[in-house]
């Protein structure tokens, strides 16, 4: 499989705060990497760094091949690297509809068109079975303020996926859920991840979400990689362990 | 048909035949409160749909208004070409002046804006030769209007009247249009959510530029439309006195329907001849009234007109959607 997502050396400090203290990663074509860690590890800076949200202080960053270090964020989405975010960030007052067609109507460089009616826009339909493959095609004309915290998530998911990425970054896309909003949120990435063929790179805390999808597990600890490998690898992994003070992981183990 | 288009075109139409029935003094009146509509709706542009308060647009507005005066006592007066020039010389200086602010969020935005606002009046006041300093240029042509074979005088007031009217009637149905569009859309999400457009592939600055250059072209046209309308000009129109009527106009009416600053801007305007002939506090009034209402009522009248019609539909969509009643 070819590598897509190449990462070489990337750094962030803040002052004395080592939030990305190099980080070298690749990321093969339709793997499904999962990125976990303790709070505060890095895991967050490191997809701002990779999406152009920050920049590094070190370090480059490679998009099938092209260097992207540097890159304002929406040229990098253009490249075909999306992403979602820890905390959920959609548009309130447009509907669930309306957030899904913009990035459609940006995939054609048409939101610079000021004449048609957007509603008449044929990239409606793209956005509406964008929606339906997250399993909200009811909640089309909703504003996103209306919609529970779980569909803001998952029209959030639809947004990144209308946007045609190769590989997309997803922040926590469960947190802040109840246990059976979970389940749904993230049965439905799985089916995405199966069946559209993006590459995916998630961050989670859950670990039996993480063990049960993922392809690989990256283990992030001060802005280090600390263990890199399959999950069976990583779950009997003794410094992942010491890391979680045998909690969550040890209890499964 | 859509069911605003027909209210639009009722207003058209009410607005044809209003006039036939009054006075010089109010047709008058009528016309100004067009070009003012006109200045609101285009404010309203950055400001309901962008999401961008500024306080510098009269800028843009005097801009129009000095190079629409120029052009008509130079060597080719003719109404149209001011008004284009007008236009696009404000749009010019709002791309220039919009680069430099479009970065700022917020209070920063409104501050930078002002402050650019206040430089154009200082040039305006302090360029002598070209615009007259602080007496204005007076004596501005309301030149006829060629139509083809047929010629038409715009000095009648009511000719004038007629000739605004399908100006700004123009101008309010591009700038509808752009509301509706996909560029709308993408302003809308602006609005709501500046960081977050970046990551759809959507280059923000490069959006609230176009709002703030667009916005600059049609207060640019108002202007234009005033400077003949007027007959004289002054520096205080690019006063941010004037800016803060814009401002005014469109919360008086509510930002987040197309028609609320239009609305605003004939409330104001008539509340303003209103209180003026009975007493000389009259800002201090319309201010009250304002803080009231945005107080009272923070969509506006437009807003609170809107809603109640949206509860007698049962519809859940919000008023910050003007015009969105479609279904897939
Ligand atoms: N903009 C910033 N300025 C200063 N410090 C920052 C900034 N962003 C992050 N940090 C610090 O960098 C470290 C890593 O933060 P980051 O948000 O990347 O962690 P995380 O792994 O995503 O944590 P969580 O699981 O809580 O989301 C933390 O110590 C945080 O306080
Ligand atoms: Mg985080």
């Amino acid at each position: 499989m070819d590598v897509v997502l190449k990462i070489e050396g990337l750094r962030k400090h803040f002052g004395s705060v080592r939030a990305v203290d190099g980080i070298d990663l690749e990321v093969r074509e339709g793997e499904f990497t999962a990125v976990i860690g303790p709070n505060g590890a890095g895991k967050t800076t490191f997809f701002h760094l990779v999406t152009g949200a920050a920049a590094p202080d070190e370090g480059r960053v490679y998009l099938a091949g092209q260097d992207i270090t540097g890159w304002p964020p929406a040229s990098i989405v253009r490249a075909g690297l999306a992403r979602t975010f820890q905390i959920t960030s959609v548009f309130p007052d447009l509907t669930a509809l309306e957030n899904v067609l913009l990035p459609c109507l940006a995939r054609q460089n048409h939101t610079a068109r000021f004449w048609p009616d957007h509603a008449r826009h044929p990239a409606r339909q793209t956005a509406f079975a964008m929606l339906k493959r997250v399993g909200l095609a009811g909640d089309a004309d909703r504003p996103c303020r209306m919609m529970s915290h779980a569909d803001q998530k998952l029209v959030e998911v639809a947004m990144a996926l209308a946007t045609e990425p190769r590989v997309l970054l997803l922040d926590e896309p469960a947190a802040g859920l109840a246990p059976g909003e979970t389940d749904r949120v993230i049965g439905t990435l799985r089916d995405v991840a199966a069946s559209e063929g993006v590459t995916m790179v998630l961050i989670e805390h859950d670990m039996d979400i993480v063990f049960s999808m993922a392809d690989r597990v990256v283990v992030l600890h001060q802005g280090r990689v600390l263990a890199d490998g399959p999950p069976e690898d990583i779950r009997r992994n003794p410094t992942v362990k010491e890391v979680y003070l045998g909690g969550t992981f040890a209890g499964r183990g | 048909m859509d069911r605003s288009v027909v209210a639009w075109l009722v207003l058209l139409a009410a607005a044809a035949v209003l006039p036939l029935g009054l006075g010089e003094f109010h047709v008058h009146l009528l016309t100004e409160i067009l070009i003012l509509a006109l200045f609101a709706a285009a404010f309203n542009l950055l400001f309901g749909y962008t999401g961008l308060l500024s306080f510098g647009q009269a800028a843009y507005f005097a801009v129009g208004a000095y190079t629409s005066a120029l052009w008509l006592k130079g060597p080719w007066p003719s109404l149209p070409l001011a008004l284009a020039v007008g236009a696009l010389l404000a749009a010019a200086v709002a791309l220039v002046v919009g680069y430099l602010c479009v970065r700022r969020d917020e209070i920063y935005f409104a501050m930078v804006t002002l402050a650019f606002g206040q430089l154009i009046f200082v040039v305006i006041w302090r360029w002598r030769e070209v615009t007259g300093g602080s007496d204005g240029i007076g004596g501005i042509p309301r030149p006829p209007l060629h139509l083809g074979l047929a010629e038409v005088a715009l000095a009648p007031t009511l000719h004038f009247y007629y000739f605004a009217l399908a100006v700004v009637a123009a101008a309010l149905y591009v700038l509808w249009r752009i509301t509706r569009s996909p560029l709308g859309l993408t302003l809308q999400a602006v609005r709501d959510n500046a960081r977050r457009v970046d990551y759809l592939g959507v280059p923000m600055g490069r959006y609230r530029l176009a709002a703030f250059t667009v916005s600059g072209l049609f207060c640019g046209l108002a202007g234009a439309l005033f400077a003949p309308y007027q007959g004289t000009i002054t520096p205080d129109l690019s006063d941010w006195m004037r800016s803060a009527e814009a401002v005014m106009m469109t919360l008086l009416g509510g930002p987040q329907v197309f028609g609320g600053p239009v609305l605003g801007a004939a409330l104001m305007t008539l509340l303003k001849d209103f209180v003026a002939s009975e007493t000389e506090y009259w800002p201090l009034l319309v201010g009250t009234a304002v803080v009231l209402l945005v107080l009272f009522l923070p969509g506006g009248v437009g807003g609170a007109l809107w809603a109640m019609k949206k509860q007698g539909t049962g519809q859940e969509t919000a008023p910050a959607r003007a015009g969105a009643e479609e279904a897939v």
